[in-house]
């Protein structure tokens, strides 16, 4: 049996947060509404903020729903495996994502969180459309619209983070950290 | 033709209210748009809409009211009024509206970068 990165640990180590919300496990759709519903009901009070939270939250839930490189079989049906936190300290909430990749998406993923960090939000938003006007709805590893990253930075209006480590020859585990400001 | 009426439905996936009228050209989408099969759901209506400019060839007043909706499903709004500019620019009368709760700063920017960087009017409306 492969040595398996363990997201928890990892993710108490690095962090002195406090967890609002935690899971790992088959990414459903069953499990994305009710994580869904959650952030919403958790967030009620600060809703602009909490909005924004959702919104990113659908959008990450959403890429290890379709990439994933770790998945399970329940009932027949195929699901990818991944983790979600939500964490919150006095100014900001987190959402931290955890799932396993080939290792050839390593390069493709940091370009691409280089290029979203560097870019102003004018930049983004032009990215963003021509990027939505040439995606096509029906290439390998492209069943949204292929924006999501670039969404999930400009609804938080913060950096994105991201980390590899390796599991094995093939696989690394894959984790991306995105704050939003609370109280917005 | 016949009007375009889908209920919309939130349970574990999101379908956003259509209501397409073939003889006003009264048009709306409304709601919260996350589809399972996201290209699925849009491609009738896209259908309608085409086929409507080229058949019915009347008036068009079209309103976005969407409180939530995935990247996925922007992509089928950007094809849906790239239909209306076209047909705006073939000399039909087309009216584009795009409502979005006050608060909601992230659909008004999205609204406002279909206007400007496909140039075509489209009236955004805080409520």
């Amino acid at each position: 049996m492969s040595k398996k990165f363990s997201f928890f640990h990892h993710y108490v180590n690095m962090s002195d947060d406090e967890v609002l919300i935690s899971y790992k496990g088959p990414m459903s759709d069953v499990i994305i509404h009710e994580i869904s519903k959650e952030i919403q009901s958790r967030l009620a009070e600060d809703p602009k903020s909490g909005k924004k939270v959702y919104a990113i939250f659908m959008e990450l839930a959403q890429n290890i729903f379709f990439y994933s490189s770790e998945s399970t079989i329940l009932g027949g049906k195929t699901y990818r495996i991944g983790s979600i936190v939500l964490s919150q300290d006095e100014e900001n909430y987190t959402l931290t994502t955890g799932n396993i990749v080939d290792k050839k998406w390593i390069p493709i993923l940091w370009d691409r969180c280089e290029m979203i960090n560097n870019a102003d939000r004018e930049t983004l938003r032009k990215m963003k459309f021509e990027q939505r006007d040439q995606g096509t709805m029906s290439t390998e590893n492209s069943k949204g619209a292929g924006i999501g990253l670039i969404q999930v930075a400009l609804t938080s209006a913060q950096p994105i983070s991201i980390e590899f480590r390796d599991i094995d020859e093939e696989k690394s585990f894959f984790a991306l950290s995105v704050s939003v400001k609370k109280n917005l | 033709m016949e009007n375009l009426i889908i209920e919309g439905v939130k349970s574990t996936y999101f379908t956003p209210q259509v209501t397409f009228n073939a003889s006003t050209g009264e048009c709306s989408i409304a709601g919260e748009s996350y589809l399972e099969d996201t290209w699925d759901f849009y491609k009738p209506i896209l259908a309608w809409l085409k086929q409507y400019t080229e058949e019915v060839k009347g008036p068009i007043n079209f309103t976005f009211d969407l409180t939530y909706y995935n990247t996925s499903s922007s992509k089928c709004f950007l094809d849906i009024v790239k239909l209306l500019k076209d047909y705006k620019e073939s000399g039909g009368n087309v009216t584009i509206n795009w409502k979005h709760p006050e608060d909601d700063e992230d659909i008004r920017e999205e609204a406002e970068d279909y206007k400007n960087f496909l140039g075509i009017d489209i009236n955004i409306i805080a409520y």
